[in-house]
C-alpha cells in the first residue's frame, strides 16, 4: 500500500512537472496550409513515404520480418524430445 | 484549431498514466499494454507538432512508430509466452533474479 | 709483399673496434635465436664472432704496437650533457683485448668438445660470446658508466653461467652467491661513480664529465674537494676498491669464487682467466692516476691485496676439489696483482705493466689449469676430489703434461711465464717497503710467504691427481680428450711455459704498457695531452722514484721467493710423492689449525649464520611485523571499508522491474525540475 501512494506520487510529480513545462512555454505554431484535393494531407504523407524517406520504410519491414520471426521462434512449442 | 498545449497535456496524461501502470502493476501482460500507452502518447506528440509547424514528416514518423510498436508486441509477449512456460506465471515481481 | 698483406696493413682497425664488442653481441643473439639448428647444435656463432674481435684487437695492436699510429678515443653523445658512449684503444685496453680475445677463443673451441653432449649447448655459447662480449666493452670503455654497465653484465653472465646446470640446487645456489658477493661491491662502486660526478660538475666540467682522460686532465683541481672531512678522491677511490673487493674476489667478498666452481669448467677457465675477476684489476689500472692522486688509497689497495694472497692460499692448502684448489689459488694471485697496483705509490705506471703483465700470464697459465681439469673431470666421470684420483697422467698423458706445464707457471718456477711475472711484483714490493717503514714490509712478507704455499698446495693437488695409484674406481681408466679440448691445451701450455721468453722476460710488454696515461691520446676533436705522474703523485702525498733510478736490493731478497718455491716444492714432492710423512697425522678433525682452514676461517659461518640468519633475520622479523599489522593494516581497513559500503547500497538493487521504471521516471522529473531551477531551456 505505502509503494502505491509513493508510486502514485512519482507519477504525480511526474504530470506536474510534464504539465507546468507544457503550459510554462511559449509555443511558437505555424498553421496548416491544406491543399486542394488533399483535405487530409495523406497524399502528401504517402509520398514522403515512398520518396524521402523511402530507405527508413524499407528497413522497417526488414526489422519486422525479424521481428515476426523471432517471436515466432520464441512463442514456438518445442518439438518433443 | 485545437490550440498545441491541450495535445501536449492530454500526451503528458496519458503518459503518466502509462508509467503509473507500470510503476504499480505486475503482470506481465499489462506492463506491456502500459508500454503501448506511452508509446501512443508519443506518437500523439508527433502528430501534434506535425500539424501545429506545417510539415508532415512528424505523421510519416508516426506511422514508423507504430509498425515499430507491433514489432516490440509481438516480442514482448513472446517472451511473456516464454517465461509463462518457464514458471506457469507472469508476475514480473517474481522474476527478480537479476539483483545483488 | 703480397698485395693483399700490403693491403690489409693499410687498414686502420682502430677506427672498428667498436665491433669488437659489437660482433659477440651479434654472435649472442643468433646463437640464442637459431644456433640449435647449425652445425653441431650450437656454437658456430659464438666461435666465429669471438674470432672476428680477435682479428680486430690484434689488428689495433699492430697499428699501435708496430705502425705506431697513436692512441684513440672515440665518444659519442649519450645523454644528458657530459654523459658518453665511446671507447679508448691505449696499451692497456689493448693488452687486455688481445688476453681475452685470444684466452676466451680458445676456451670457446674446448668448449666445442667439451660442451659436446650437452642438450642446452646453444644457451651456453649464447651467454659465454655475451660475457665475453661484455668484457670487451668493459675494457673498451672510455668512462665509469659505460664500464659500470658492461660491469654488471659481465656479473649477470657469471650468475648465469655458473648457474648453467640449474637443475642442480647447489648450481643455483652458487649463482646466487656470486651474484649478491657482487653486488655488494658494485653498489659501493657505484656510488663511487656517483660521487666522482658530482664533485666534477660542482668543479665547472660539462663535456665528458666521467670519461677517464677528463678526469686525469682535473685531478689537480679535484684534490682540493672534501667530503664529510675526508678528500673526495680518498672516498672515491676506497669505493672503487670495493667494486674491485667483489669483482676480483678480494678478502671479504672473496666467498663466492669457490662455489662458483658448480658451472661448467669452462666457465671457471672463463671467469678466472679472461672475462670476470680480471675486471676488478682492469679498473684500478685503469682509474691508476685517481688512485694514486688520493691519499692513502694506495696503501688500502696494497694491503688488502697482499692480505688477500696470502690468506687465499693458505685455504688451498686444505682443499680436496681439484677445481677449488685452483680457484683458491686464482684469488690469491689477484691479490698479487692488486698489490703491485698498491706499490704503485712508489713505482708509478710500472705498477700498471707489472700487473697487467701478470694478468696476461695468469690468464694464460690458470685457463690451462681450469681447462685441464676440465679435462681430468671430463676423463673421470666427474670425479673432482683429488683423494679419489691418482695415477692419471698414464691414461691422460696430454691433460697430465699440460697440467704440469700450468702448475710450474703458476708456482713461477724459472723461465717459464710466471717466473718474470711474479718474481718481479715481489721485488718491486720489497722497494715499496723500503719507503714505507716497518708496516710497508707487511705486503712485501704476504706475497713471499704466498709462493712457498702456492708451491706447496699447486703440487700437492698435480701429485694426488696424476701421480701414485687410482684410489678410487673411476680413475683406473681414464679416457683422455678429444682434439678439440687437446689442441687449446697444448697452444696453452706453449705460452704458460713461454710468455716470459716471447717478451723478452716481459721487458717488451713493461715498456709498451708503460707509454699508457704518459702518452697523448687522439680523439676526433683534439687531443688529450699525456700527464704528468709525478705530479700527480704529489697530490696524493706519495712519491715515485725517478725512472730506471731503483733501490739497491740485495741478492738475498731478489732469489728469495726463488729458494722459498723451490722449498714448497720439496714439501710438497716429499709429502705427496715420495709419500715421506704421513699426513694423516695433521689432517684430522683434532687438529685446530686443520680445523680453521677447512672451515674457511668460518667467513661463510660469519656471512650466512651470522650476518644473514641472525642479524638480518631480526631486522627483517620486526619489519615483518610492521608490514603484516601496519601497512597491511591500512590496506585491508580500505578494503574492509568498500565492502560494508557494498553490503549495505546493493540492496538498491531489487532486481523488481517496477522499481526500476519508478526511479526513472523519479529521476526524469527531478532533472526536469533542475533544469528549470537552473534557468535552462
Amino acid at each position: 500500500m505505502i509503494s502505491k501512494i509513493l508510486n502514485a506520487v512519482v507519477a504525480l510529480l511526474f504530470l506536474a512537472v510534464v504539465g507546468i513545462s507544457i503550459i510554462g512555454t511559449e509555443w511558437v505554431t505555424t498553421p496548416l496550409t491544406f491543399v486542394k484535393g488533399d483535405s487530409s494531407g495523406i497524399v502528401h504523407v504517402g509520398e514522403l513515404i515512398f520518396t524521402t524517406y523511402v530507405l527508413p520504410f524499407e528497413v522497417l519491414s526488414l526489422v519486422l520480418l525479424a521481428a515476426l520471426i523471432g517471436g515466432i521462434y520464441l512463442a514456438k512449442k518445442e518439438a518433443p524430445a | 484549431m485545437i490550440p498545441l498545449t491541450y495535445y501536449l497535456l492530454l500526451a503528458g496524461a496519458l503518459f503518466t498514466i502509462g508509467a503509473y501502470g507500470i510503476m504499480t502493476l505486475s503482470n506481465g501482460i499489462r506492463l506491456l499494454m502500459c508500454i503501448e500507452l506511452m508509446l501512443n502518447s508519443a506518437n500523439m506528440n508527433l502528430i501534434a507538432f506535425s500539424t501545429h509547424i506545417n510539415d508532415a514528416s512528424g505523421q510519416v514518423f508516426a506511422l514508423f512508430s507504430i509498425a515499430l510498436a507491433a514489432a516490440e508486441a509481438a516480442v514482448g509477449f513472446a517472451i511473456i509466452l516464454m517465461i509463462y512456460r518457464w514458471r506457469a506465471e507472469i508476475d514480473i515481481e517474481n522474476m527478480n533474479l537479476l539483483r545483488w | 709483399m703480397d698485395p693483399t698483406l700490403t693491403a690489409i696493413t693499410t687498414i686502420d682497425f682502430r677506427m672498428y673496434a667498436h665491433w669488437i664488442v659489437l660482433l659477440p653481441m651479434i654472435g649472442f643473439l643468433l646463437e640464442l635465436l637459431i644456433g640449435q639448428y647449425t652445425w653441431r647444435k650450437g656454437g658456430m656463432f659464438a666461435n666465429l664472432s669471438i674470432f672476428g674481435s680477435m682479428v680486430i684487437s690484434y689488428g689495433c695492436l699492430y697499428n699501435v704496437y708496430v705502425q705506431h699510429l697513436g692512441f684513440w678515443e672515440y665518444s659519442w653523445d649519450w645523454f644528458y650533457p657530459g654523459i658518453v658512449a665511446g671507447f679508448t684503444v691505449d696499451p692497456l685496453s689493448l693488452a687486455m683485448l688481445c688476453m681475452v680475445s685470444f684466452i676466451s677463443f680458445l676456451i670457446h673451441i674446448y668448449a666445442i668438445g667439451y660442451m659436446g653432449h650437452d642438450c642446452a649447448k646453444h644457451v651456453y655459447f649464447a651467454e659465454t660470446a655475451l660475457f665475453t662480449g661484455s668484457m670487451f666493452g668493459l675494457v673498451l670503455a672510455n668512462n665509469l658508466l659505460q664500464l659500470f654497465i658492461f660491469w654488471e653484465m659481465v656479473g649477470l653472465c657469471s650468475y648465469l653461467l655458473i648457474g648453467f646446470w640449474w637443475h642442480k640446487p647447489e648450481a643455483a645456489a652458487a649463482g646466487k652467491k656470486a651474484w649478491m658477493s657482487c653486488a655488494v661491491g658494485d653498489c659501493l662502486f657505484l656510488l663511487g661513480i656517483a660521487i666522482m660526478y658530482t664533485v666534477m660538475a660542482k668543479h665547472g666540467v660539462t663535456t665528458e664529465v666521467i670519461s677517464f682522460n677528463q678526469i686525469f686532465q682535473h685531478l689537480e683541481v679535484l684534490s682540493s674537494s672534501v667530503v664529510f672531512g675526508i678528500p673526495a678522491l680518498t672516498i672515491i677511490c676506497i669505493l672503487f676498491m670495493c667494486g674491485v673487493l667483489g669483482k676480483s674476489a678480494g678478502f671479504p667478498l672473496h666467498v663466492w669464487i669457490p662455489d662458483a666452481m658448480e658451472g661448467p669448467t669452462t666457465v671457471s677457465a672463463l671467469i678466472h682467466a679472461a672475462t670476470m675477476v680480471t675486471a676488478g684489476v682492469y679498473l684500478i689500472a685503469r682509474a691508476f692516476p685517481i688512485f694514486l692522486a688520493a691519499p692513502h688509497a694506495l696503501a688500502v689497495v696494497g694491503f688488502f691485496g697482499a692480505f688477500t694472497a696470502l690468506y687465499a692460499s693458505t685455504l688451498g692448502l686444505v682443499v680436496n676439489d681439484l677445481k677449488r684448489i685452483f680457484a683458491y689459488s686464482t684469488i690469491s694471485q689477484l691479490g698479487y696483482m692488486i698489490t703491485i697496483l698498491g706499490c704503485g705509490a712508489v713505482i708509478g705506471v710500472a705498477a700498471v705493466a707489472l700487473a697487467l703483465f701478470h694478468l696476461v700470464a695468469h690468464a694464460f697459465f690458470k685457463a690451462l689449469l681450469f681447462l685441464t681439469s676440465g679435462s681430468v673431470l671430463h676423463g673421470t666421470s666427474n670425479t673432482r676430489d683429488i683423494k679419489e684420483m691418482g695415477g692419471l697422467l698414464k691414461g691422460m698423458p696430454w691433460t697430465g703434461w699440460t697440467m704440469l706445464a700450468g702448475a710450474l707457471a703458476l708456482i713461477a718456477f724459472p723461465f717459464t711465464a710466471g717466473y718474470y711475472s711474479k718474481d718481479r711484483i715481489i721485488e718491486e714490493a720489497y722497494v715499496y717497503a723500503t719507503g714505507h717503514g716497518s708496516l710497508g714490509y707487511l705486503p712485501w712478507l704476504f706475497l713471499v710467504l704466498g709462493v712457498i704455499l702456492t708451491a706447496t698446495y699447486t703440487f700437492r693437488a698435480w701429485y694426488l691427481a696424476m701421480t701414485g695409484e687410482p684410489r678410487s674406481y673411476l680413475a683406473v681408466h681414464p679416457h683422455e680428450c678429444d682434439w678439440w679440448m687437446r689442441t687449446p691445451l697444448v697452444i696453452l701450455a706453449i705460452f704458460a711455459l713461454g710468455l716470459g721468453l716471447f717478451t723478452k722476460g716481459g721487458t717488451l710488454f713493461w715498456h709498451f704498457l708503460e707509454e699508457t696515461f704518459v702518452t697523448a691520446t687522439n680523439t676526433v676533436s683534439g687531443t688529450y695531452p699525456g700527464i704528468d705522474l709525478h705530479e700527480i703523485a704529489t697530490l696524493g702525498g706519495n712519491h715515485l722514484l725517478e725512472h730506471g733510478h731503483a733501490a739497491e736490493i740485495s741478492p738475498a731478497v731478489i732469489y728469495l721467493p726463488f729458494f722459498l718455491m723451490v722449498a714448497g716444492l720439496a714439501i710438497a714432492t716429499g709429502a705427496y710423492y715420495r709419500n715421506r710423512v704421513d699426513m694423516s697425522k695433521y689432517i684430522k678433525k683434532e687438529n685446530p689449525l686443520y680445523q680453521l682452514l677447512w672451515n674457511k676461517y668460518y667467513m661463510d659461518y660469519l656471512f650466512k649464520d651470522i650476518l644473514a640468519e641472525k642479524i638480518i633475520m631480526t631486522v627483517f622479523t620486526f619489519w615483518d611485523v610492521l608490514d603484516r599489522y601496519v601497512i597491511d593494516g591500512v590496506v585491508n581497513l580500505m578494503s574492509w571499508i568498500t565492502i560494508s559500503t557494498g553490503q549495505v547500497s546493493r540492496k538498491i538493487q531489487t532486481g523488481v522491474v517496477q522499481n526500476y521504471a519508478t526511479a526513472v521516471i523519479f529521476g526524469v522529473s527531478l532533472l526536469v525540475i533542475l533544469v528549470k531551477l537552473l534557468g535552462g531551456v
